[in-house]
């Protein structure tokens, strides 16, 4: 029986790691594919907890986690295509018309 | 810690641990891939990792359904897409070597804080003493079910406009004319 704080903290490494994706990547496609890392990480929180407190409702939250995530990265690829067909690139260094 | 001396105990610190392995170290793979697909492939291993994750904790719903959806079909949405917009090489822009200074160190400070604060969780032995082992038929296809169906009704209501609205949203979002 691993304790629980195992489970958190590898959900908390796997958190930083995602974050660590998005903030350094200039890839539009790498950065949303972090993001699907930091929705996993919450995602083993919620697990890991329905099942040291005996209850469904973490994995039922999972569920929607899932959904959710499976939504988002079909709008976020969506605008992806949008943005590629007007200028050619998914480099972020290229869409920087707010830059002062 | 538990008693050490339990097979069972350490079977179970094994799974946990190479579970575990796999899915940091496919995740750092994900984030320094030069090449896109090579991050989505990473990405699908790490899926699987956590999968096998949600078994030993007893979900075993949850595994396939994240083995199925996640897997299977956002992944396989990722790399259409990359397909589609995978053109030219993107070169990362190179930062500046203080910043590189300044960012180890801080990083390193943080790591030690870290590492700190998952030490501190072993002092506490009264916290271990609710932990509740959860019962084989909690994750099962036939209690999920019951429960999705009954109880959480609303939620479940809710997440399928959620996927109408996504779904409307992703088609008006990819037309040319619209």
């Amino acid at each position: 029986m691993i304790p629980l704080n195992w489970y958190l903290f590898l959900s908390a490494v796997l958190f930083i790691i995602g974050a660590i994706g998005v903030l350094t990547r200039k890839n539009a496609i790498v950065i949303l594919m972090s993001i699907e890392l930091m929705l996993n990480s919450a995602t083993i929180n919620f697990i890991a907890f329905s099942h040291y407190l005996n209850s469904a409702t973490g994995q039922i939250f999972a569920i929607m986690i899932i959904t959710v995530a499976a939504s988002e990265a079909a709008v976020g690829l969506a605008i992806i295509i949008a943005m590629f067909r007007n200028k050619n690139s998914i480099n972020l260094d290229d869409y920087s018309l707010l830059k002062g | 810690m538990s008693n050490p001396g339990n097979i069972n105990d350490l079977i179970h610190y094994l799974i946990f641990g190479s579970l575990a392995f796999i899915i940091l170290s496919s995740a750092i793979m994900v984030i320094t891939r030069k090449e896109v697909v090579h991050s989505a492939l990473f990405l699908i291993l790490c899926f699987f990792g956590v999968a096998g994750l949600y078994v030993q904790l007893r979900a075993q719903f949850l595994a396939a359904v994240q083995i199925l959806v996640y897997a299977g079909g956002i992944m396989v949405l990722y790399l259409f897409v990359i397909l589609l917009v995978n053109r030219r090489a993107i070169e990362e822009t190179k930062r500046s070597k203080s910043f590189k200074k300044i960012s180890i160190l801080v990083g390193l400070v943080l790591l030690l804080e870290f590492v700190l604060i998952f030490m501190g969780t072993f002092l506490k032995e009264g916290a271990k003493e609710k932990i509740i082992e959860g019962s084989f038929s909690m994750g099962s296809t036939e209690y999920i079910g019951s429960v999705l169906y009954t109880k959480f009704l609303f939620p479940f209501e809710l997440v399928s406009v959620v996927l109408l609205a996504a779904m409307i949203g992703a088609i008006v979002l990819s037309k040319r004319k619209i």
